[in-house]
């Protein structure tokens, strides 16, 4: 059966492989015939990650056995499993379920439209370049991988490639200096936790004996048992959580998130500050309410304290900026403190609060992209248009994509009936029954702190007027609108159906 | 929903499946011309039309009238089956079920009658009065809006509907005193009207909640079948036994008051004046202050249980008319005149409910409708001929200028005194009059005769201040100006042409109505609309009066007009004289007993003290002070300084990963200890 389990391995985990090819494909293709492959590329791997979202999109509508992989012949037969597992080896590796599947046709999706953010950059040769869509191909690769870890070591492959792949996308506009300089921090930084999360891995590893989900979890039981936790898997803990932090943008390993997200091209601030956020936090739920739920006591004060720090400071910090790249790192650390709020009511919500988590970080997914999707369009006399000044006069001269703007504004001030707003209530709410109601009254004030930032971004679009003769650029772009189109549906829509978040 | 149980009349033979719409037509037309007027004044950028917002509003009214008279023909003259359409559902919350409907009986094709015949009236007024108004179309869909509002007041069939009219009349009521909104006074009039108004509408849902929680329903079928086994049901208030019905009718009584601008709640109706004479004579005299008279006789099951509530309306009633019949006599300005004129009458109206006369009520408002309505069309072909003047001090000597102007006027004023000859023939006013009077004193009760004694009072102060003023614009030697006086002239056709159905109205209503609204065939002519019959049947023991109590209110009425005459025609210094040596209480009554001022003192004042106190004190210095803004500026000057922690450099960053890390460490082994 060795041939056919490598078969269905190779098609348990098609997307992964195919992305995989298409890549490499993508290389090649850019090495042979230059500058002009970079439309097809992009356009290529458009459709890989749609298809890839729709068999995610499938398998997680029928759900495959632990173990198994859905073998065409007997999708709706109980007894398809039959002789069809998965390898050993891959099993210790890596998952495919429902919550993996699902992850998965989010960040496969996340990663198709912040492609589409990039089409109207194609035309400029600065960053219309044949390797953009390889790297994001690449690092949604990486994040894949990290989402359906069941080893500490796939997660650390997982997360070095899509970080490697992210740090070059960050560079990407080599001639400007900021470009450059972000890329530069971002590595520097990228690489000291990378340091840390790796060391903390090895000694999980000393303290637990394997690196496996299983193991951890079975040392995690014994000390739970009353042996006590042995100081190695604490500390370990702390430093992969450290590492995590790191991705999401959290205190005090946030100082990265305002230069990168200045410093890179705009496209690339999309795809930054949308998809890799989702896949962090699903490895976080996934390790916090699995393996290192016994531990809850060790890892909960500290996220607590990151929760409120990442809060506070991205609130204050915010207030003041008028660069708008800037000031969406800020609100990106506001809203990672939310979500680690959220993370905080795991150990007394359940392990299903997790979901809700995830549907916070999406919900800030859609919307964030749907901000620098504008964002990346926009253009004063040539020029991107990053500052509040330039924002002057968009409601009279766009009113279409400054109305979606306003839109995506609000949601994240978390104004209802749009989604922010629910996911912000559902996240607080769970914090007030799991007793931590300081956090809750905190993330009120940092959401009211916060509001006025964006509620300045919305009076300059609307009621500032654009210098004489210094109005923007028009946009228009198909790509662009049908991005900003949906992601604004998700948010205004999503009132018709909020219980996927009260459930 | 169109079934004819009663006679096959005429009418629905005539009509035949086309009844329905007919019916629907006399109600929804108004608004149909209202919302075409908006249109035609330039909304969306169309171009506007000032001519096509004037035709269009008329013809939509005019043919609202029409279908009106054909309703009142169908139910009201021959007979016709009464039938109540239910258009939509409106409000559905468990037992609380408010439909749209138009509820056509006796009482509301009678209403329906009046209001859209002054009305059609009042539209062709407008055309000559307003002539050179900016606002034409504005007020020709104000003027629609309120017709429709009036409608649907009258039509409804639960009181979720009825205060859905109510406050569509309020806001249009609001909307034409405040038309000329350039003119500070008009502003401040209107918005004394909408304010004293919701003092009396505070009143009216209360009672709506009270009859919805008492009935569990607010449809006007459930309350009245429900209502005479809650006749001995009372609510336990501070020691007392308090009847459930008597405090919902007072209630509900709150509301009326304030719309129809009875003693307490009556500054606003003088202050009205500022609108546009047409809207005073529709609104102000003819249909919207008539409005609480209407809902009493409508709720007439309701209040027929409840005695102590008509005790209170005959009082208040008795002591309106009075107030306003003798606050009247001092008031200078023509329109003022007739406004307090209302006022009285109107009370006239509610102590003939009081004293379940709820027909004679109801006689009293039609016949009202007509003379009041003549006399306000009147009074204003007669500012129009003095150029604006409003003033009875410097008018005088019309009667050669404006002749038909004139003699309208004058059937207006004997309609409005009363005048008649018992058993032959009389003026509008004279029927309704008697009757309210007689049934008042036949009732029995202590209020009854009080209301007669004052009513009889008020009849002669009637005649003598609407003598006041006929001979004060239209006889003696003129006071205007000489270029004004010369220029004084009759009114335009359009003006003088729809005077003519209200001044035959004002003779013969009276004559034509008495014997099916008041007499014998009332029963028959109300059809189970109203009570007829109620407590002690005052309509029937009238005719056990002794004749002297009958023939008393018109001879006040006629020693009233004789009084005027010779007073202030034959002696024109005697009024000043008189007026110089009452001195403080002649200036109290001219101030309409300084009830304003009062108010303004007891209410306004204090109330103003504490918004300032609140806006100071409480919003500027405690609020902005130490509130939200100052704590805004904390925020704002922490946002400075955290923002300096990004300093950009990486050994910065690396430091505060460190940090953490280290604070990890310390955590970790502060655990361990547990």
């Amino acid at each position: 059966m060795m041939e056919g389990a490598v078969i269905h391995t190779l098609m348990a985990f098609a997307p992964e492989a195919v992305l995989a090819v298409v890549a490499l494909f993508l290389l090649v293709l850019g090495a042979v015939i230059g500058h002009r492959s970079a439309a097809l590329g992009t356009g290529l791997a458009v459709a890989v990650l749609l298809l890839g979202a729709g068999v995610s999109a499938f398998l997680l509508m029928h759900p495959v056995p632990e173990g198994c992989f859905a073998v065409p012949s007997g999708w709706f037969d109980d007894s398809y499993c039959e002789g069809q597992m998965l390898p050993g080896f891959v099993r210790s590796m890596l998952v495919n379920d429902s919550f993996a599947n699902f992850s998965k046709l989010v960040l496969l999706l996340g990663a198709a439209g912040s492609l589409l953010v990039f089409w109207p950059s194609l035309k400029r040769t600065d960053l219309g370049k044949p390797e953009y869509p390889v790297l994001v191909l690449l690092a949604t690769l990486g994040m894949m991988v990290m989402v359906s870890a069941q080893n500490l070591l796939a997660l650390y492959v997982g997360l070095e490639l899509q970080s490697l792949s992210l740090y070059i996308l960050v560079t990407l506009e080599r001639d400007r200096p900021t470009s450059g300089e972000a890329g530069m921090k971002y590595f520097v930084m990228g690489a000291v936790t990378s340091g840390i999360l790796l060391y903390g891995l090895s000694l999980i590893y000393g303290a637990a004996g394997g690196l496996g989900f299983a193991d951890i979890a079975k040392a995690a039981a014994a000390g739970d048992a009353g042996e006590g936790f042995p100081l190695g898997l604490r500390v370990g803990l702390l430093f992969l959580v450290a590492g995590l932090a790191f991705k999401v943008a959290a205190v005090p390993f946030h100082m990265w998130v305002p230069d990168v997200y200045e410093g890179a091209p705009t496209p690339v601030t999309a795809f930054v500050a949308a998809v890799p956020k989702v896949a962090a936090f699903v490895v976080l739920v996934r390790l916090l309410t699995g393996p290192f739920a016994p531990l809850a006591d060790v890892w909960g004060p500290p996220v607590q304290v990151m929760a409120v720090a990442s809060m506070a400071l991205g609130a204050l910090a915010g207030m003041t900026q008028t660069n708008l790249k800037r000031l969406m790192g800020y609100s990106a650390i506001v809203h990672a403190g939310v979500a680690l709020v959220g993370l905080a009511s795991l150990p007394q919500q359940g392990p299903a609060f997790g979901n809700v988590v995830l549907i916070y970080v999406i919900i800030y997914a859609v919307t964030v992209l749907g901000v620098f999707g504008i964002l990346a369009g926009l253009k004063r006399q040539g020029r991107p248009a990053e500052t509040l000044d330039d924002l002057a006069g968009f409601g009279r001269s766009h009113p279409l994509w400054a109305a979606a703007f306003a839109i995506f504004l609000f949601s994240l001030a978390g104004v209802p009936p749009l989604a922010g707003f629910f996911a912000k209530y559902v996240v607080f709410a769970a914090a007030v029954e799991a007793h931590q109601t300081y956090l809750a009254v905190m993330g009120v004030l940092a959401s009211l702190v916060s509001a006025r930032y964006y509620l300045r971004v919305v009076r300059a679009i609307y009621f500032d007027e654009a210098a004489p003769g210094a109005t923007l650029d028009p946009l228009r772009s198909v790509p662009l609108g049908l991005v900003t189109a949906l992601a604004a549906l998700a948010v205004v829509a999503f009132v018709i159906h909020p219980a996927i978040l009260i459930r | 929903m169109h079934e004819i149980v009663g006679n096959a009349t005429f009418v629905a033979e005539l009509l035949g499946p086309l009844s329905p719409f007919v019916d629907v037509a006399a109600v929804f037309l108004p608004l149909l011309g209202a919302a075409l007027a908006t249109l035609a004044g330039g909304l969306w950028g169309l171009p506007r039309n000032d001519r096509a917002a004037q035709t269009l509003t008329c013809l939509a009214m005019v043919a609202s009238a029409l279908a009106s008279a054909l309703i009142f023909a169908d139910i009201a003259v021959e007979g016709g089956a009464a039938r109540t359409h239910v258009l939509a559902p409106w409000i559905q919350v468990g037992a609380l079920q408010s439909f749209w409907t138009l509820r056509l009986d006796a009482l509301s094709s009678v209403m329906l009658m009046v209001v859209t015949g002054v009305s059609a009236m009042v539209h062709l007024y407008a055309l000559g009065y307003m002539r050179h108004d900016r606002g034409i179309p504005r007020f020709m869909a104000y003027l629609s809006l309120f017709t429709f509002g009036m409608l649907m007041l009258v039509t409804a069939d639960d009181l979720i509907q009825l205060f859905f009219g109510w406050e569509a009349v309020g806001v249009c009521s609001y909307l034409l005193i405040g038309f000329w909104y350039e003119k500070p006074r008009a502003s401040a009039a209107a918005v004394k009207a909408f304010v004293v108004n919701r003092i009396g509408d505070f009143g009216f849902i209360l009672g709506i909640f009270g009859c919805f929680a008492l009935f569990r329903s607010v449809a006007f079928g459930s309350l009245f079948s429900a209502a005479p086994d809650l006749e001995s049901a009372t609510y336990a208030l501070g020691g007392l036994d308090v009847p459930v019905l008597t405090v919902l009718c007072l209630l509900l009584f709150v509301g009326a008051m304030g719309k129809s601008a009875q003693l307490g709640l009556h500054v606003w109706l003088p202050d009205a004046m500022e609108g546009p004479t047409p809207v005073s004579a529709l609104i102000h005299a003819a249909t919207m202050v008539t409005a609480g008279v209407f809902m009493v006789a409508r709720l007439s099951p309701l209040f027929e249980h409840a005695p102590g509530a008509l005790a209170v309306v005959t009082v208040v009633g008795a002591l309106t008319a009075l107030f306003a019949g003798v606050v009247a006599l001092a008031q200078t300005d023509i329109k003022r005149v007739i406004a307090y004129s209302t006022m009285s009458q109107l009370g006239y109206m509610f102590f003939a409910a009081g004293v379940a006369a709820y027909p004679a009520a109801i006689f009293h408002l039609m016949t009202h409708a007509f003379f009041k309505a003549l006399l306000f069309l009147g009074a204003g072909a007669v500012i129009h001929a003095l150029a604006g003047e409003q003033d009875l001090r410097r008018m005088g000597g019309l009667a050669r200028k404006t002749p038909v102007t004139y003699v309208l006027m004058a059937i207006g004023s004997l309609a409005l005194a009363g005048i008649g000859v018992p058993g032959v023939f009389g003026f509008a006013g004279f029927y309704s009059k008697d009757v309210i009077l007689e049934a008042a004193l036949a009732q029995g009760s202590g209020v009854g005769v009080f209301a007669y004694g004052v009513g009889v009072l008020v009849a002669g102060l009637t005649a003598l201040y609407i003598g006041r003023l006929f001979v004060l614009t239209f006889h003696g030697k003129p006071r205007t100006d000489e270029a004004v006086f010369a220029h004084a002239h009759e009114a335009s056709w359009v003006m003088l042409v729809p005077l003519v159905p209200l001044a035959l109205g004002a003779v013969f209503a009276g004559f034509w109505g008495e014997a099916s609204f008041v007499g014998e065939g009332r029963a028959a002519f109300w059809a189970g609309s109203l009570v007829t019959g109620g407590a002690g049947d005052p309509l029937s023991a009238t005719h056990h009066l002794a004749p002297i109590w009958t023939l008393l209110p018109v001879a006040a009425g006629v020693g009233g007009l004789v009084v005027a005459f010779v007073v202030y025609g034959l002696f024109p210094r005697f009024p000043g004289w008189v007026a110089a040596h009452l001195g403080r209480v002649y200036v109290g009554v001219a101030n309409a007993f300084c009830v304003d001022a009062l108010y303004d003192a007891m209410f306004v004042r204090p109330l103003r003290a504490l918004g300032m106190f609140c806006r100071e004190t409480g919003d500027d210095r405690w609020i902005d002070g130490y509130g939200p803004p100052a704590l805004a500026r904390v925020a704002l000057r922490w946002g400075q300084r955290v923002r300096t922690w990004q300093t950009g450099y990486i050994y910065h960053y690396v430091f505060a990963v460190v940090t953490g890390l280290v604070a990890a460490l310390v955590f970790v082994w502060s655990t361990l200890s547990r």
